[in-house]
Formats: structure tokens, sequence, C-alpha cells
């Protein structure tokens, strides 16, 4: 199944996208946050 | 997950997480617990959080369910945990296990950047963690002596709290 698109800000405010690492597998870690 | 960072990459992933927090939270852990990966801000969830069926609305006014979750380099889920709550994590060598069945070739993971961290009034801070951590492990132990059906889980819970408080004895001090 392919996983959804994904852009997303990083902590310095940078867009993330998974799309641009298709070079490797990415561990994506879901959090609870709020912490 | 920090701590066996090398050994994820070495198996071919790289690392990011997510949750509802905004940048300069995130870059506040970053920054406290050196983190050698990113984390992605998803306030009310829309980005990910939501997209990937893990949008929890019954806590804090909606967060993100924990998982863990393998995209291989196709763009394929290849492998997801989703867990019950904080305590219920797949092991770093169950994930680093997945990995090797897909028989990926190292990659690198750039530090990621500083940005401008905004820590949270209720942050703990990194020497408090042991005390927490070590409080966890007990009962965790203690209540899987007590309650067979618990003992298993409580083996298990026991046994993430000292990996988990041996990651944190060797961060630098704040």
């Amino acid at each position: 199944m392919p996983a959804p698109r994904l852009t997303l800000p990083d902590q310095s405010g940078t867009p993330w996208r998974l799309a641009d690492h298709r070079d490797a597998a990415t561990l994506l870690v879901f959090y609870r946050g709020d912490w | 997950l920090a701590h066996r960072h090398k050994e994820i990459t070495a198996a071919g992933a790289r690392v990011v997480g997510i949750s509802v927090d905004d940048p300069g939270r995130n870059a506040a852990m970053v920054e406290k617990l050196h983190l050698p990966f990113p984390l992605l801000a998803d306030p009310g969830g829309g980005g990910a959080i939501k997209p990937y069926g893990l949008w929890n609305p019954e806590e804090k006014g909606g967060i993100a369910y924990p998982a863990v979750l393998i995209v291989g380099p196709d763009g394929e889920e290849r492998h997801r945990v989703d867990s019950r709550d904080f305590a219920d994590r797949p092991t770093e060598d169950e994930i680093l296990e997945h990995l090797a069945a897909l028989d990926l070739g190292s990659v690198t993971q750039e530090p990621p950047a500083p940005g401008d961290p905004q820590p949270s009034d209720r942050a703990v801070k990194v020497r408090a963690l042991v005390p927490y951590l070590l409080g966890a492990k007990s009962t965790a132990k203690a209540i899987g002596l007590r309650v067979p059906e618990a003992q298993e889980q409580g083996a298990r819970h026991t046994a993430m709290m000292a990996t988990w408080i041996e990651a944190v004895r060797a961060l630098p001090r704040d």
C-alpha cells in the first residue's frame, strides 16, 4: 500500500518531504507530543 | 531510537518523528535529547497524522496515537506497529529485524538543523528523566511480579525502561 504523501515543517521550519527520500527507507515515528 | 540511530541508518533507513507540537517545541526536544533526526510539526494532524489514520481526538484536544511505520524506498508502507499507549512501543531490535528483511544498503542522515528552541513550561529536564524512568521501571516490575497476566508485559516494559535509562544517562547533562 503506498504511504500517503507527507510534507511537514521540521524543527527549523524547513519543509520535509517524504518524496525527497526515495533513496532509502524512512522510519516514521508518531509521538503523542504535547510534552 | 536515537541511541541506536547508527544501526538504523546502516540498515538503510532514516528516521523522522511526527507530532502535533510546533517547530519551536520540536527544536527544544531535538536540543534537549540530542536527537540525530528531525521532528516534524503537524498541529491539527492534517498533514500526516490524520492521513495515516493515527488521529486520537479523545486526548488533549487531538494528538497522534503512537506508531512506528517503515516506508520503503519505493514509497510503499512496508511495516506498521500501532501502539495502544506511550508504553507500548516496538523495541529497536524488532525494528532492526524488519529493516534487515528489506535488505537495503547503508545510508547517512544529516544532523537536524537547530531551529529556534521554545521549550514548554512543563518540560522535564534531562537530569529529572532518570528518576522518572527508574520509577516507571520499578512499577512495571512490581506489577509484573504481582499480576500473573501482566508478567510478560511487565518484563517487556521493565527491559524497555532499562534501555531508556541507559540512553538518557549517556546524554550530556543540561
